[in-house]
């Protein structure tokens, strides 16, 4: 149990129990992993984009240092959820018809 | 969504990976409100007739509604999203975690007890319902340990389970426990507890506001998982709040009879056992002084929804492993609190407006009024009631 100070800490990824699986083939399972996780990168290249835009308008010049020590304050945030709601809306959309009558 | 309060022992992240969290948030939010919203309409003018056509009847109960749910392809996407996001939360926060490590194990073990106390029993066994399967789906659950003095779940759990609301429940993510203690001072103003006693508190987000609405009062708070309550203690101690943690499990509390003015959980139950829940009850009696109160909020009983809403309690038992979930909400909590040995006349039972998320006259009518929950009261702080029950003793 007790571990060295000086090893590297990793945690397990999965939880235990069942994992579930919801369509016939698993690999749309697999699939819908692949592409969440996906979606999850682009809005966060998006909200870099966005720190780097915010330095450079409040500052002109800016360093990596600069872009890691960001933090958003709560208005920047509130910008920031307003874009990846708009993001998710426009990205994961379900097939109208799936909600009518057939 | 508010910032949540950074503590010293909190582990964020990194830029991007604070950004990701916040994304995976919204993207749970998206799933649950946009994409859920689409369920019921799914449910009435496809899966319904469908079965119908095939069985000659509805169906009777949550469970046939889920197996039909999840022959349609609507059903199938939105499960398959709620699980992979459900796991998106957790996988999030672990790397910030892990780079924390061993360092935050190193620095919680510093913590002086200023202001409250910690007290571990290693005799204490991580019960089945526990152990059996990682809870919400939080790999290593509430109680794995790793290294001596690890704290590793409670900081997974902290930053974790801020993510996964949404930081629906204020910067220190207590919403629901402030709302409860809020609602004892209105409806009671006369109960002044002298000694309180918090069961299944993890890392002490539900006691510090009953410290704040409490402050002559002493705060004692129990969990069977060591990694949560060093964590909580050291979370206490950095707000300043004086809190007693101890190692117990509350099938069998340490404390003597009588010794209680004030007994509470905060959405526990359902995580237990058919077994456990009973013996916890009994427990709660035990423990208070007469006139003491014995107050638990938890989920809505299935009786009180309708099948649809039943249906989610359904998924989420089967999916995001909550196994006792669904039998918990089967249950009459006025029947197993008087088999505990409360008196019948002694129980109350009420939803309670969430305080953040309510305007002040409706809380107020609701002290005023108390009323069980509606049929729209089923989905976790979907309506922003909390369905809550206790007893004098």
């Amino acid at each position: 149990m007790t571990q060295n100070a000086e090893s590297k800490v990793t945690l397990p990824r999965d939880a235990k129990g069942k994992r579930s699986v919801f369509f016939d083939d698993p690999a749309i399972d697999q699939i819908m992993t692949f592409i969440l996780e996906l979606s999850a990168e682009v809005s966060v290249v998006y909200d870099r984009m966005d720190t780097v835009e915010r330095l450079l308008d409040e500052k002109g010049t800016i360093s990596r240092d600069d872009i890691e020590a960001y933090r958003p304050n709560e208005g920047v945030e509130a910008a920031r959820n307003g874009r990846r709601e708009a993001y998710l809306k426009r990205v994961f959309r379900m097939h109208q018809e799936s909600g009518q009558k057939e | 969504m508010p910032l949540q309060h950074e503590h010293e022992f909190l582990v964020t992240g990194s830029h991007d990976e604070m950004n990701r969290q916040h994304y995976v948030s919204r993207l749970r939010m998206h799933i649950l409100n946009q994409i859920g919203a689409g369920m019921r309409g799914v449910y009435e003018n496809r899966v319904k007739p469908k079965f119908k056509q095939t069985n000659g009847r509805v169906p009777k109960n949550e469970h046939e509604i889920r197996k039909a749910m999840l022959a349609d392809s609507y059903g199938k996407t939105w499960s398959t999203m709620m699980v992979n996001c459900q796991d998106m939360v957790w996988e999030s926060v672990r790397p910030a975690i892990e780079r924390a490590q061993p360092g935050l194990n190193e620095k919680v073990s510093r913590v002086k007890a200023t202001h409250g106390s910690i007290v571990l029993n290693s005799d204490v066994k991580v019960p089945r319902y526990l152990a059996g399967a990682d809870i919400h789906r939080m790999p290593g659950n509430y109680h794995t340990e790793r290294a001596t003095d690890d704290v590793t779940q409670g900081a997974l759990y902290d930053r974790g389970r801020f993510v996964y609301n949404g930081g629906a429940a204020g910067p220190f993510a207590d919403g629901i426990p402030r709302t409860m203690a809020a609602y004892i001072k209105a409806r009671w103003p006369d109960f002044k507890p002298k000694k309180i006693l918090e069961l299944g508190c993890t890392i002490g987000t539900s006691t510090v506001p009953f410290v704040d609405a409490f402050p002559d009062a002493e705060v004692h708070a129990i969990d069977v998982s060591a990694p949560s309550l060093r964590y909580g203690h050291a979370r206490a101690e950095a707000l300043g709040k004086p809190i007693h943690f101890h190692q117990m499990d509350a099938e069998a509390l340490d404390f003597e009879d009588q010794s209680f003015d004030l007994v509470y959980s905060c959405i526990i139950f359902h995580e237990t056992s058919r077994k456990a829940y009973p013996k916890i009850l009994e427990e709660c009696k035990r423990i208070l002084k007469p006139g003491g109160q014995m107050i638990h909020t938890e989920l809505t009983p299935v009786a009180n929804m309708d099948d649809f809403d039943a249906f989610y309690i359904d998924w989420d038992a089967y999916y995001n492993n909550e196994p006792f979930y669904q039998t918990y909400t089967s249950l009459d909590p006025e029947e197993w609190v008087t088999k505990a040995g409360f008196e019948p006349s002694k129980f109350f039972q009420a939803s309670i407006p969430d305080l953040d998320r309510s305007p002040p006259d409706v809380f107020a009518g609701a002290v005023r009024n108390p009323t069980v929950a509606d049929r729209k009261a089923a989905r976790v702080g979907e309506s922003a009631k909390w369905y809550t029950y206790g007893a004098w003793k």
